[in-house]
């Protein structure tokens, strides 16, 4: 299958220290892939530049044969990303914030209508989107959120840590709604500590520590090469060695 | 086209929020009550005389002068008491502010060619500016007893002679001149009046500019602050887009506010100026000298001092934009501008108190260097017509504005906007 995502000699540095070290990896049309690895490994750093909010130091970043460094804005057609922390805009009610996100991702009224309409099938939140965002809670906000970064289903999702701080009920809905559109043919690079939330999400993961990937494949594989029962072990073992 | 819209909606929609204007209109609408309130109480107290009480030890024939002098410009009150130690308790007692005694001797001490002392008594209720008018009351009474007993004196000893001819033998008559016209009137009452005409101005600009930065470093900060920069980011918008909807909606609420602000402080400038100086009678006949010599401001140098101001807040509005982009909350934000505001300060201070032309030429050069400096000076150049040096200030103003718009959209168009930062925290050990 095609792959939408090309990640190459990836490397990103803040003065002396080397957030992320040459790493490379690619995603295949319709395919989940995760980035696991602890808090401060580089995982949201790489995600930043893959939505083009970060600039690389070295290395390229193709999306669906648009290379984002050099073309950023061409690339942001092509994406949607949701950030670990996505804030909202509090005076905007949940359907005034889906609207006027469908309104500067569609080009025609009709897409406008068809993201908005999608959107608030995705969030489910029913008579509760005419209430201001300020009202919401964590889960209900990042619901929203998620209808945010999937209305136009993209070419390449970009969620960062999609179900922090959620409860068992809203995470699962979430990690659901996310496999649904992976379904339905459209690309996920993901990132989590959470590795077990992982195991049931993604197709294949790369395993990231100090900005470097020190494991690929999918879950299976790893675990066979690994002989270990979850990611969590495979995760271990690997920085043992 | 149509996302720039949405971005614009979606930034004023920030940034005219219910606890942003309900106390900036009513601070406003405070202004233009007490503004309209002192002037309508000026208005009243100078078509009334102020009442002065008089206890007359004299009854003489040119203290009987001295007071129909007196009764020209005050409510003349003969006192029923006829000791001075109680010549207070009846001013409290009916309630008249000012106060005279002339003594026994009085006509007496001025036929022979010595001074008589004439008393006079203020008793102070408040200590308002239009109190402080009613003092001159006293002043001027004296002054016509003075002029009414020694008019008198001239005449008794010389009866042919005119005392007003002998008391002033040169007559001066006014012109001012501006412009290249000249026309009949008091040059310390036209300064006065285009002062009070125009002091406002300065103070709206500084308000406004400084409003601006505020509002920009601000709305950059809270899209930090409120994590929703990063998916601002994300969207397939242009920079640029993003950058000028910021500053236009920023620029458009300020110069909201800068009209709210002129309006509340034109009536309450007016207002507490006119209790302040008493000038409400003789406004008229100053503003008509003032538009003979086309000092006053047409419509021209509106829009000329609209277009400037208009730069000065794009400018500040690039320079806070670049600020903000420091900063990493609303609260930080604050901080951050100090240095676009001391920049505002300086000018503003002073053309407020110094006369630039006097200044070294060292020290002109850095003011003119600071470009707001050019949107204070707009004012008092624009009045005598040196147009010049306002369109000079204008180019000024516009390339060092595409310089700092230049810096703001390299900011936001590259990972700048996340990484820069400045902490104003102390440091954990």
């Amino acid at each position: 299958m095609k792959n939408i995502l090309e990640v190459k000699n990836l490397c990103k540095s803040y003065g002396k220290f080397d957030a992320v070290k040459r790493i490379n990896f690619s995603v295949a049309q319709g395919e989940i892939f995760a980035l696991i690895g602890p808090n401060g490994a580089g995982k949201s750093t790489t995600l930043k530049m893959v939505a083009s909010i970060l600039q690389p130091t070295d290395g390229s970043i193709i999306i669906d044969g648009v290379d984002v460094v050099r073309e950023p804005e061409a690339a942001r057609h092509k994406i949607s990303y949701l950030p670990e922390e996505a804030g909202a805009y509090k005076n905007l009610t949940g359907r005034g914030y889906l609207q006027f996100m469908a309104g500067l991702y569609a080009e025609t009224k009709a897409d406008e209508k068809k993201y908005l309409e999608r959107a608030i099938e995705i969030c489910g939140l029913g008579r509760r989107l005419k209430d201001k965002l300020g009202a919401y809670s964590k889960g209900m906000t990042r619901k929203v959120m998620l209808a945010r970064a999937l209305m136009k289903e993209p070419k390449l999702a970009i969620l960062d840590e999609a179900t922090s701080g959620l409860d068992v009920i809203n995470a699962l809905e979430i990690r659901d709604i996310i496999k649904s559109c992976a379904k339905s043919g459209m690309t996920v690079l993901v990132s989590s500590h959470n590795m077990l939330e992982i195991e049931y999400l993604s197709d294949r993961v790369a395993i990231i520590d100090q900005g470097k990937i020190i494991e690929t494949g999918s879950i299976a594989e790893l675990k066979k090469r690994h002989q270990a029962e979850n990611l969590e072990v495979v995760f271990l073992k690997l920085r043992k060695t | 086209m149509k996302k720039f819209l949405l971005l614009l909606k979606k930034e004023l929609r920030e940034l005219l929020t219910p606890q942003m204007i309900v106390p900036f209109v009513l601070i406003m609408v405070v202004f233009v009550v007490i503004g309209k309130t002192a002037g309508k109480q000026v208005a009243s107290q100078a078509s009334a005389q102020d009442e002065v009480l008089v206890l007359d030890h004299d009854t003489g024939q040119l203290s009987k002068i001295a007071l129909g002098s007196a009764g020209q410009i005050a409510k003349i009150t003969m006192a029923k008491t006829t000791n001075d130690a109680q010549f207070v308790s009846e001013m409290n007692k009916r309630q008249i502010a000012l106060g005279v005694i002339i003594p026994a001797d009085f006509s007496m001490s001025a036929l022979n060619k010595s001074n008589a002392t004439v008393k006079t008594y203020s008793t102070f209720k408040d200590f308002s500016l239009s109190a402080s008018k009613k003092s001159s009351t006293l002043s001027s009474v004296v002054m016509m007893i003075n002029d009414a007993v020694s008019n008198g004196l001239i005449q008794l000893n010389s009866p042919e002679t005119n005392p007003i001819k002998l008391k002033n033998p040169v007559l001066a008559a006014n012109f001012v001149s501006a412009n290249g016209k000249t026309v009949e009137g008091s040059s310390a009452a036209v300064l006065g009046y285009i002062s009070q005409q125009t002091n406002f101005v300065p103070v709206i600009l500084f308000i406004v500019i400084v409003f601006a930065a505020q509002m920009i470093a601000t709305a950059v900060a809270t899209e930090k602050e409120n994590k929703t920069l990063e998916t601002l980011l994300s969207l397939p918008v242009s920079r640029k887009t993003i950058v000028s909807a910021k500053m236009i909606a920023a620029g458009l609420v300020s110069l909201l506010m800068a009209g709210i602000y002129m309006h509340g402080m034109k009536n309450f400038i007016g207002g507490i100026g006119s209790a302040a100086t008493g000038s409400t009678t003789t406004g008229g006949n100053v503003s008509g000298i003032v538009y003979s010599l086309g000092l006053s401001l047409s419509a021209t140098g509106y829009l000329e001092l609209g277009v400037i101001l208009f730069l000065g807040i794009l400018l500040a509005l690039a320079m806070a934009m670049i600020l903000g982009a420091f900063s990493e909350d609303a609260k930080s934000a604050q901080s951050v501008i100090t240095p676009l505001m001391v920049m505002v300060m300086i000018p503003y201070f002073a053309t407020l108190l110094l006369d630039i032309n006097q200044l070294s030429p060292l020290l002109r050069g850095i003011l003119y260097a600071i470009p707001f400096s050019h949107i204070f000076l707009a004012a008092p150049n624009i009045i005598p017509g040196n147009t010049t040096f306002v369109l000079w200030g204008m180019l000024y103003l516009f390339v060092m504005f595409l310089i700092f718009v230049y810096v703001a959209a390299k900011i936001f168009s590259s990972d700048l906007i996340l990484t820069m930062k400045l902490n104003f925290s102390k440091k954990k050990s």
